[in-house]
């Protein structure tokens, strides 16, 4: 599973209840109503554990956090930084 | 009256919509109240659904609604359809209007105008009920939780409300307040209100204040104040409020629910610093929005009380039918005072009753007051929790669990979290309850906790015996 995958399918279980529906990579989960302010806290707890990065408070915006797409992209951004792509 | 938009200035803007960089003026915001008011007024008093956002919009709609002499019951946009459905049978309103094109059953669009969208009823909805002539809006006591139970407030109640609030709070045109709670929750609404009576531009937004760009905004459109739930100001912590440069952060509010004392001291102290007003507020929609407050120069030495009462208003504390006048006595906090609601609906035939309660309400709050006349809750008399800002009625989600799943459930918990204990031997109900609470109530699952029971306790009068549950629910919380 690359970077996108493991993010898609942790938004699906944590805010979706494992039902994607009509729920992409692109869909925008703050217009979607499917992120609420805990949850940019708990992807953002997510990708520290996970990716073992550290999210930067100027980083938590809506372009970084608004979508699948845009975190993992934000996220390989970090990872390229550090010299590590999973 | 605060909606009549008396304020006819062309220059003083009225609203800033930052997710959409509009504007509009106090002179614009009247001709476009005017004109959906008029499309919507008619000879009998009717009920429209108004779904909200923090959007120019709904603000514009809302202000109609208030205009047309018609009933507002205002619900989030966002609210779970299955939610929204349920309301819509129980009340059956005349029309809804929304700020965002939706479908709903039995209705058809009937205008559309800059992106207000209103529909009428195809089938007659609501024609054969009056409507009390002094009810003005409906508003849901749980927020986001869409409970069938709701607060009838009057005209009296919202305009006397905004005229304490601003009182107390010295609002002035210059204020520039910033929606961080949605305007569906009283005190999200009691901020449009309050700085709309006094002529001040409202900053309006969805986004969370969690993310950098509500911040951003805030600079940019020169914000003056900030409003808060408990649960906002703890989110704060974690994104290291105290870091951000907001030079024009003039003052922050507190309500809501009950900030840790640990929490009210940090803010106070930060406030101080800085020259910020820190108002720690007490309040409850069954009184529009607030009922007291601490003037922010006694914060300091009044830590974990909810105040004084707001100009207008009075408190007493009552015990059985007496009234206790000894400080440091206990009893429940009685509120007296013109924004007391005129009484709760259940469906629409409860919207033709009058004032039911004369200016009293009985908050269920069980507290004391000191030398100063300051008043502090102890505790609850209800069976109501308060997690995350939105108020959960106990007794109403064990109701729900039977409907959907007929397991019969008991509920207890705390401020942090929901316990739900269910009577049954079938451990996938654990997940399946949980999930359909997440869902239904967009619960973050950490604020849920579900197990089974093998039997629920009662008490000697045959009633569940929620004290023993909680006892065990605490010790294990503890451990």
């Amino acid at each position: 599973m690359n970077v996108k995958e493991e993010i898609f399918e942790f938004i699906v279980e944590n805010f979706l209840f494992g039902e994607e529906n009509d729920f992409k990579s692109d869909t925008n989960v703050f217009d979607k109503g499917i992120v609420d302010s805990t949850g940019v806290l708990e992807i953002l707890s997510y990708l520290e554990d996970t990716y073992d990065i550290v999210v930067e408070d100027d980083d938590v915006t809506q372009s970084n956090f608004s979508s699948v797409d845009n975190i993992s992209s934000y996220l390989l951004g970090k990872l390229n930084g550090k010299g590590e792509i999973k | 009256m605060f909606w009549q938009i008396k304020n006819y200035s062309f220059e003083q803007v009225a609203l800033f919509s930052a997710d959409y960089n509009k504007k509009i003026s106090y002179w614009e915001l009247a001709e476009r109240v005017s004109f959906i008011s008029g499309k919507i007024e008619s000879e009998k008093k009717q009920l429209v659904l108004l779904l909200v956002d923090n959007s120019i919009q709904s603000v514009i709609s809302y202000l109609a609604i208030l205009n047309s002499g018609n009933a507002c019951m205002m619900l989030e946009k966002n609210l779970e359809e299955e939610l929204k459905e349920e309301l819509i049978i129980k009340y059956q309103p005349e029309l809804i209007i929304s700020s965002g094109s939706e479908r709903f059953k039995n209705y058809n669009e009937f205008i559309f105008n800059d992106s207000i969208y209103i529909y009428s009823s195809v089938q007659g909805l609501g024609k054969n009920y009056a409507i009390n002539s002094e009810l003005a809006l409906l508003l849901s006591t749980s927020g986001s939780t869409g409970s069938p139970k709701l607060v009838r407030l009057s005209y009296k109640n919202i305009q006397a409300n905004a005229e304490s609030i601003a009182k107390y709070l010295s609002i002035n045109k210059k204020e520039r307040p910033i929606t961080s709670l949605p305007m569906s929750y009283s005190f999200g609404l009691s901020v449009i209100n309050s700085h709309l009576l006094m002529g001040s531009s409202i900053v309006l937004t969805n986004q969370s204040f969690v993310l950098r760009d509500f911040w951003e905004k805030f600079n940019y459109y020169k914000c003056t104040s900030f409003a808060g739930v408990p649960y906002s100001y703890e989110l704060l912590e974690k994104i290291n409020f105290s870091n951000l440069e907001l030079p024009t952060l003039k003052s922050m509010t507190q309500a809501g629910g009950r900030l840790s004392k640990d929490l009210q001291r940090k803010y106070c102290t930060l406030a101080h610093k800085n020259g910020i007003k820190f108002y720690v507020m007490y309040g409850q929609t069954e009184a529009t929005a607030r009922m007291s407050y601490i003037p922010f120069k006694q914060l300091n030495k009044k830590i974990g009380s909810i105040g004084i009462p707001i100009p207008g208003g009075n408190f007493k504390l009552v015990s059985g039918i007496n009234e206790i006048n000894a400080n440091g006595a206990e009893g429940e906090i009685v509120y007296k005072g013109d924004n007391v609601m005129m009484g709760y609906a259940d469906n629409r035939n409860d919207l033709v009753k009058g004032d039911e309660n004369n200016g009293i309400l009985y908050t269920g709050d069980f507290g004391k007051f000191d030398r100063d006349g300051y008043f502090y809750v102890i505790g609850r008399l209800k069976r109501f929790l308060k997690i995350r800002g939105s108020r959960i009625n106990l007794d109403e989600i064990e109701k729900k669990i039977e409907d959907v799943f007929n397991v019969r459930a008991i509920c207890i918990g705390n401020d942090e979290v929901l316990s739900v204990h269910i009577k049954s031997i079938d451990v996938t109900l654990l997940a399946k309850v949980k999930n359909y609470l997440s869902k239904l109530y967009k619960f973050h699952h950490s604020a849920l906790h579900t197990e089974l029971i093998s039997s629920i306790p009662v008490s000697k009068s045959g009633k569940p015996d929620y004290k023993q549950l909680e006892n065990k629910f605490d010790n294990s919380q503890t451990k």
